[in-house]
């Protein structure tokens, strides 16, 4: 027994006083939790959605093909390319934070507008499971989407698994997070506030500038000799924080009957060599799409496919940085040849049927 | 594994038990076990580094003692040479290469080609110091070696103080394990109280503030308003928070192992004047560096220059303009190896002597005024101007280069900032409310309705405190500021 001078009115004491911290605990954080989850609902729910479509279509053509992803996808394809190849128009709905959940929703919103897409092309990106879609982002699609993630039943804490059986402000701190996360983010963009606080997909114009910026290639040596040794990046496995959106659109997509191709955008070759892991996300895709008759893996992120060598074809990139994007001419490039080899399996006669990759 | 980890806490919870259940006489044993458990899990080599201080220093200071006269100061030296290697080749060693390397080569950026990769092992600037004053006070007869290795082990490696202090003195810390040590409820009680307050100013002050301190130093230039102003007296009240949290947090564990360590901190930011300010930061620090560097070199000084005058001035003053110097100069160094951090002791350092320089002028300037000491608007001034003096030597400590000091106090204006005034707002009122706790906690023995509080409304009210924490506590995983040190 440990030597002590603790008496017994003590500790009867010390167990009271333990009992009503646990009650008192428990107490506050359910109250404060809810009191929490209703000030987001009342903010989430009052914003404000600009009118949908937010774009207007390029190219001109035969129906439209949609074109989903993040920044990758948004400089790595070439609309007026694809357009002029394809013979269609372009609905490119990508922009930097749109990952699986957010492409989910956003392909349920598109058919509320439009008609069935002849196609849809998803460009793939190394951390496609590791990233969260921007919940300002989501809640322009649906403004409820948020709050069905602050429900605390059946979610744990992942730093914690005990303390978060114990508190549920602490299981959905992450949740919690995000939102007083958006009320900042909404604070420092207040012109935007009547309309939308992150309305971050750009306007024709501002398109056109994004454009006129990585008109310019890189010149040549400008990422550097590679070194020696490079921090590398780990690949985050399906399903991740957000792989099931994924399987549910490519679900969706496959029950409309529409085809679709999930590319391999080419990366710089420092970053395909940051991004080690290629094998096993190529697999993952490719074990996903394997269900779906109408669904194609292109790979053109491989040097038989692409020069990935080639720093005059990307903007950014190298070793140690796990995000690169093609610049103009190297979209131009990636495109033409997308577009020529899309173009060859849908006409082809054999039926459609996935994962030949190319 | 840090103080703020679910793995700390079980590992505590562990250390805990079977610190109380231990018979008295293992009890430091299960310290030390603990405490080079829980260094060991920061590097395996950290630990070795650390062990072979221990067993070094618990030699030297034996044969210190054994001898006398020339023989004992020769000992002393090697030993202090060899305490202090780890830590100039962990951390100088680069920073002396690159400074001459930069010297010769004015175009040269970044590393030279002699760089080391070498890994600072953590706490090594703590205990390091704890080793070099054991040292000197067995030296100058201040306390007797001592003949137990686990107890000096404890001392130097104690697992609550290593990573970031407090620099505890061996004769404050020794004596606590000669007498029983048993659990207390009063002792439990008021170290749970400080870990949380401790855990409070790290997680939600510290770590929140943090926030906006990155995005204001990283581009000051973005921000040509009034931004810059609260990023500098948001960062005083992160580094404030941070470390302090950390003593609180050490301080308290301690505590509630029945261990009384020194205060670390206190409420430096209501001081009156700069000599005040360094009375009440990092006490321990402040005070190993009078006791081990300042009254040593003034000491010396004054043995050296018996005129009344020297170099135009009192031989009085300049060795305190010396000794000042040369003791802030070298905190400054200790705080981190970069130009930036010599500066920032530097400004200290001039701060301190511009203070003695003029304190008969100030007082001269009072009287004429007739203003007395004790009043309050004085008062007032003297605390916002010493707030004033500090937070814009912080501007040293924090930038990353002497041009990024430049490029921060240039960019200075009184312009409103355009967006983000919520954001300001709320860490503003979050200051506020905590100025006002730290407020209340100075004086809470003159405030007789905090005694009165019930215990049971006292335990709601903590329970309701740590909602709050959960709520507030910022979603990054900021390490705590001194463990760079």
């Amino acid at each position: 027994m440990p030597e002590r001078n603790v008496k017994k009115p003590e500790i009867k004491i010390l167990i009271f006083y333990s009992l009503l911290l646990a009650a008192s605990f428990i107490f506050f954080d359910r109250l404060l939790f809810l009191a929490l989850r209703e000030a987001a609902a009342h903010f989430y729910v009052s914003m404000k959605t600009d009118e949908f479509p937010w774009l207007e279509p390029e190219g001109s053509g035969n129906g439209q093909i949609l074109i989903l992803g993040t920044s990758r996808s948004y400089y790595g394809f070439d609309d007026d390319v694809l357009s002029s190849i394809l013979k269609a128009k372009i609905y490119k709905q990508a922009q930097p934070g749109n990952y699986p959940q957010y492409n989910y929703y956003f392909y349920q919103k598109y058919k509320t507008t439009f008609p069935k897409p002849r196609l849809v092309i998803y460009g793939l990106d190394y951390f496609i499971f590791e990233r969260e879609s921007i919940n300002l982002e989501l809640v322009r699609l649906d403004n409820t989407i948020q709050l069905k993630k602050m429900n605390p039943q059946g979610v744990s804490n992942p730093s914690s698994p005990w303390l978060s059986r114990a508190s549920w402000l602490y299981r959905l701190k992450p949740k919690t997070d995000e939102f007083i996360a958006d009320l900042w983010k909404f604070d420092r963009k207040p012109e935007e506030a009547e309309v939308h606080p992150a309305a971050s997909q750009p306007g024709k114009e501002k398109k056109l500038e994004l454009k006129r910026k990585s008109r310019r290639g890189m010149p040549r040596g400008a990422f550097g000799p590679k070194p020696r040794t490079w921090p590398k990046s780990f690949y985050h496995s399906f399903p991740g924080e957000e792989g099931v959106f994924l399987k549910r659109l490519l679900d969706e997509l496959d029950q409309d009957g529409v085809p679709a191709f999930l590319v391999f955008i080419p990366e710089y070759i420092g970053s395909y060599e940051t991004n080690f892991e290629q094998e096993k996300f190529k697999r993952d895709i490719r074990q996903l799409v394997t269900p779906y008759e109408k669904l194609r893996v292109l790979d053109f992120n491989n040097l038989e496919k692409f020069d990935l060598n080639n720093s005059r074809l990307f903007w950014n990139g190298g070793w140690g940085v796990s995000n690169s994007h093609l610049n103009d001419k190297g979209a131009r490039l990636f495109s033409r040849k997308l577009a020529m080899d899309m173009k060859r399996i849908l006409k082809s006669d054999q039926p459609a049927r996935g994962p030949k990759a190319s | 594994m840090t103080l703020i980890s679910t793995g700390f806490l079980a590992f505590f919870l562990a250390v805990f038990l079977l610190y109380f259940f231990a018979p008295r006489k293992a009890q430091p044993a299960v310290l030390l076990a603990a405490s080079l458990l829980f260094y060991g899990s920061q590097g395996l080599s950290f630990l070795l580094v650390l062990i072979v201080e221990i067993g070094f220093v618990y030699v030297c200071a034996l044969w210190i003692e054994k001898f006398t006269g020339f023989k004992r100061k020769r000992i002393l030296l090697l030993s202090l040479l060899g305490v202090l290697s780890p830590l100039i080749v962990f951390k100088y060693l680069n920073f002396v290469i690159q400074s001459v390397y930069s010297f010769f080569h004015s175009s040269a950026a970044g590393k030279s080609f002699l760089w080391l990769s070498l890994i600072l092992p953590i706490g090594i600037s703590f205990y390091t110091l704890k080793s070099v004053s054991y040292l000197l006070d067995v030296y100058y007869s201040r306390i007797q070696a001592e003949k137990n290795p686990i107890l000096l082990g404890l001392y130097i490696s104690f697992f609550p103080q290593i990573l970031a202090g407090p620099i505890e003195r061996s004769r404050n810390f020794l004596c606590q394990f000669r007498t029983d040590n048993v659990l207390n409820l009063a002792h439990l009680s008021q170290g749970l109280k400080l870990v949380t307050w401790g855990i409070f100013k790290k997680v939600v002050i510290a770590d929140q503030l943090a926030k906006y301190v990155n995005i204001i130093f990283d581009r000051p230039q973005d921000f040509p308003d009034l931004s810059l102003i609260f990023g500098l007296i948001f960062y005083s009240f992160q580094i404030y928070c941070d470390f302090s949290g950390y003593s609180d947090m050490a301080i308290g564990l301690a505590k509630i192992l029945g261990i009384d360590s020194m205060e670390n901190f206190h409420y430096p930011y209501f001081s009156r004047s700069v000599v005040e300010f360094w009375s009440r930061w990092h006490i321990s620090l402040s005070t190993w560096l009078r006791d081990y560097l300042f009254l040593p070199i003034t000491y010396a000084l004054s043995r050296k220059i018996r005129v009344e005058r020297f170099l135009l001035v009192k031989t009085e003053f300049f060795m305190y303009f010396l000794g000042v110097g040369m003791t802030m100069l070298l905190c400054g160094l200790w705080h981190g190896a970069g130009w930036t951090f010599v500066v920032w002791g530097g400004v200290h350092g001039f701060y301190l002597i511009f203070s003695r320089a003029t304190k008969k002028v100030r007082y001269a300037g009072l009287k004429w005024l007739h203003l007395r000491k004790d009043n309050a608007f004085l008062d007032g001034w003297k605390k916002l101007s010493t707030f004033f003096l500090v937070t814009l030597a912080w501007v040293f400590f924090r930038s990353t280069s002497l041009a990024n000091v430049w490029l921060y106090l240039r960019n200075i204006s009184f312009r409103l900032p355009q967006k983000g005034v919520g954001q300001l707002l709320f860490f503003s009122s979050l200051l506020v409310v905590f100025l006002v706790a730290e407020a209340l906690m100075k004086n809470k023995d003159k405030i007789r309705f905090l005694k009165k509080i019930p215990g049971p409304i006292q335990v709601i009210a903590y329970a309701l405190f740590l909602c709050l924490i959960i709520i507030l506590a910022a979603d990054t995983s900021n390490e705590f500021l001194y463990f760079r040190f």
